[in-house]
């Protein structure tokens, strides 16, 4: 091998985020709005609370905004829905704090229905555009 | 020439790589043998595995000047040297992307998951007085206190509270994890960021890669500016992603200012076209990550707008007005606390660029310890900062390709001209720069020739830029981390202590503030507890019998029957940072244990809480 190569370079040209990154993301804010809500309902142990309420709030409503988005890579979509995520968890618990009225079983639960109904109609969309 | 790209039009592999695009390092006529295709995986597996193992090793009752590499024995080294060289060695030949993402993984693991698995408390005093703020909501309170800065910048707060509300897991315990999530999660727009930025996938993950082996500032603790900063690489992938324009000539102006102009867009590679609808959204977008960011960290959003007007202001920004909605959601939200900020922490405080870009701990006569920690700390961020400055000045000729990170690493600076932040301003400098200064670097470093050269020196280097960023973060660990003792006693002050008291420490250093009951003691809506260095200017001195009439006289300034708190932390601060002769805080916790007008009122084996009731009683 040639010492005086340059490393090759990957050919990456801008490529737009895939329908299947889209899905992909769409199972995973319908998955994690769901699993929350269902281990807090239930009382679920501590350890299964965390993972599931962490998840959602790590990606679970940047979900329901972005899988009405294209987007142009899947790491931007991933990467958003992440930061989306901890916006609007952080920005609904901080308005509790501000109206003084504390109660985040409700934030949850009223985010993880947005989310559910935010991606049964984007799927609802890709149907209906499929056939 | 721009070009739209047409939705779903260009679907791909998840990795990036185009639609029938033949993997040269798959394909079959280059196949290479089993060895040549395990040999990075497995490095880095090995060097995960060696970290692993060597943590039960490590004896957390003994503590160590030189902090954590003083502590861990060879594997954790062997560790460390491994996951760096088979991430090179991956760049390097087949750069998958989940050998990479492991190696990226496995770095933050070292960094920041040793401190969390080895000790059973969070790190730094001031994650204590963060998880007090917590608690105080996880109670059912409100923002009410128009003069607690935190309770006025809450979303962290109310975050995590919410968390630990939905989930019973005690904040104690998020906190002692923090660093970690917060390290992980931040890969992932960083991530995105590069890629954006440049079409080989190695570079982005070099970038990631370095910004962890670089980042030796403890940001990324239970803390605003950890959550602050998540948001803020949001905001630049928004505008990265969707608001980016192709940079051009001037037509009017001054001649040399076009000509600058001409030459700075040299070289700049044509940005697809987004269309209005797509900009819309991502204005929204920007605008809600915005208002998280500002309602979440004082100063942060300024340093993001600092970095938005620049790259406007070079024309690689559309619309133009962008930064302006970003400005005002900033401004809008500090207009009614500036009074309140300004009296207290001081605004625009001194316009000194040089005084504002000192640290906060300036003192070299501690332990050698200290002094070499201070010293491999300095140099690494020089060492980045000089390395991401060569690395855009060598673009030169075609300036253009490197104008927007440049332009990003560079503007946190700008931030100094105003604000020293209590001594932090430069530490977040440096969090906000080092995204883009690694990126650079990382552009600059795979574009050399020479690779057999290159390649080792680079694995060398990232071994080196580890070391020292975890000196950086954890070479304090002999007082960052705290006996359960000592929180214990804490605690037990805010349960059992007498509402209104003063709480006084016998140094800077400790779990304090803890409870949601925080403003019951103590100065209300401040930051911090007097001590006996800094307000009773005790510095330097043997606290024995011959201080004591000085203590007494200084406690009976604090209000009624206040308590001093001396700890296991605080000694191993004084002693660090040589504020105190050797033995000087144990001498004085035999003399309270006797001395007229003192009440020992509680006492573990790391922290012992006095009452000081006056000797006229």
């Amino acid at each position: 091998m040639s010492t005086t190569t340059a490393v090759r370079e990957d050919p990456a040209p801008p490529v737009v985020s895939d329908r299947s990154t889209r899905r992909l993301v769409a199972a995973t804010g319908l998955a994690t709005a769901v699993l929350s809500s269902a281990a807090v309902l239930a009382d679920a142990p501590s350890w299964l609370r965390l993972v599931t309420v962490l998840a959602f709030v790590c990606a679970g409503p940047g979900a329901a905004v972005l899988v009405h988005v294209p987007v142009t890579r899947p790491s931007t979509t991933w990467a958003l829905t992440n930061v989306l995520s901890l916006a609007v968890w952080a920005i609904g618990t901080a308005v509790m704090a501000w109206l003084n009225d504390w109660s985040p079983t409700v934030l949850l639960l009223g985010l993880a229905a947005a989310t559910v109904v935010s991606v049964a109609v984007a799927w609802a969309r890709t149907r209906r555009a499929a056939r | 020439m721009t070009r739209t790209l047409p939705p779903e039009a260009l679907t791909g592999p998840a990795d990036g790589t185009p639609p029938g695009t033949p993997d040269a390092a798959t394909s079959p006529a280059s196949r290479p043998g089993l060895f040549r295709r395990a040999i990075a995986p497995l490095l880095v597996l090995a060097g995960i595995a060696a970290w692993a193992v060597s943590l039960p090793e490590v004896d957390t009752a003994t503590r160590s000047d030189y902090g954590l590499l003083g502590m861990v024995g060879p594997l954790f080294y062997a560790g460390l040297a491994l996951i760096c060289v088979g991430f090179v060695a991956e760049l390097a030949d087949r750069r998958r992307f989940l050998v990479l993402a492991a190696g990226v993984v496995g770095l933050v693991l070292v960094l920041d998951g040793t401190v969390p698995v080895l000790y059973p408390m969070p790190e730094y005093a001031w994650t204590f007085k963060h998880i007090g703020v917590v608690e105080y909501f996880l109670q059912g309170h409100g923002v009410t206190d128009p003069r607690d800065i935190y309770q006025q910048w809450p979303a962290l707060f109310t975050a995590v509270a919410a968390v630990a509300d939905l989930t019973g897991v005690s904040t104690l315990t998020l906190a002692t994890w923090a660093p970690l999530f917060f390290s992980l999660i931040a890969c992932v727009p960083m991530y995105a960021i590069a890629r954006h930025l440049s079409g080989d996938r190695r570079v982005a993950f070099l970038t990631v890669f370095l910004f962890h082996a670089g980042l030796w500032v403890g940001t990324s603790y239970l803390s605003p500016q950890a959550f602050a900063f998540q948001l803020s690489l949001g905001i630049y992938l928004v505008v990265v992603a969707w608001l980016r324009r192709t940079p051009t000539a001037w037509r009017r102006g001054p001649r040399w200012l076009r000509a600058v102009k001409a030459w700075s867009v040299r070289g700049a590679e044509e940005v697809p076209a987004t269309t209005r609808r797509a900009r819309g959204r991502a204005l929204v977008a920007l605008y809600v990550v915005t208002f998280a960011l500002t309602v979440s960290h004082q100063l942060s959003p300024y340093i993001v707008v600092a970095g938005l007007v620049l790259i406007t202001v070079l024309g690689l920004v559309q619309p133009r007005w962008a930064v302006v909605g970003v400005l005002v959601i900033a401004a809008a939200y500090l207009a009614p606390r500036l009074e309140f900020i300004n009296s207290a922490y001081g605004l625009l405080d001194s316009l000194k660029f040089w005084e504002n870009a000192g640290g906060v701990v300036t003192a070299t006569s501690g332990t050698p310890g200290q002094v070499f920690t201070s010293q491999v700390s300095s140099l690494l961020a020089l060492g980045v900062w000089l390395l991401g400055a060569a690395a855009a000045v060598s673009s030169w000729r075609r300036p253009g390709r490197v104008l927007l990170p440049a332009a990003l690493a560079f503007a946190p600076f700008l931030i100094l001209a105003g604000q020293s932040y209590g001594g932090e301003a430069i530490y977040r400098v440096y969090l906000f720069s080092l995204p883009f200064t690694a990126f650079l670097i990382a552009q600059a470093a795979l574009r050399l020739r020479w690779r057999k050269v290159v390649l080792p020196l680079l694995a060398l280097f990232l071994v080196g830029a580890s070391l020292a960023s975890i000196q950086g973060l954890h070479g304090t660990l002999a007082w960052t981390t705290f006996p359960r003792n000592e929180v214990q006693a804490t605690q037990w002050l805010y349960e059992n202590g007498e509402k209104g008291r003063m709480i006084v420490v016998g140094a800077q250093n400790g779990p304090g503030r803890l409870s949601g009951d925080y403003n019951d003691f103590g100065v209300r809506s401040s930051g911090g507890d007097p001590d006996l260095i800094g307000n009773a200017f005790l510095s330097g001195r043997m606290l024995d019998e011959s201080a004591l009439a000085e203590v007494d006289a200084f406690m009976a300034t604090q209000g009624e029957r206040p308590y001093l708190l001396i700890s296991t932390g605080q000694i191993e601060y004084t002693k660090y940072y040589g504020l105190l002769p050797d033995g000087s805080l144990q001498a004085l916790e035999r003399t309270l244990a006797d001395a007229p007008g003192w009440t020992t009122v509680h006492r573990t084996a790391d922290a012992v809480v006095f009452q000081y009731v006056g000797t006229g009683q």
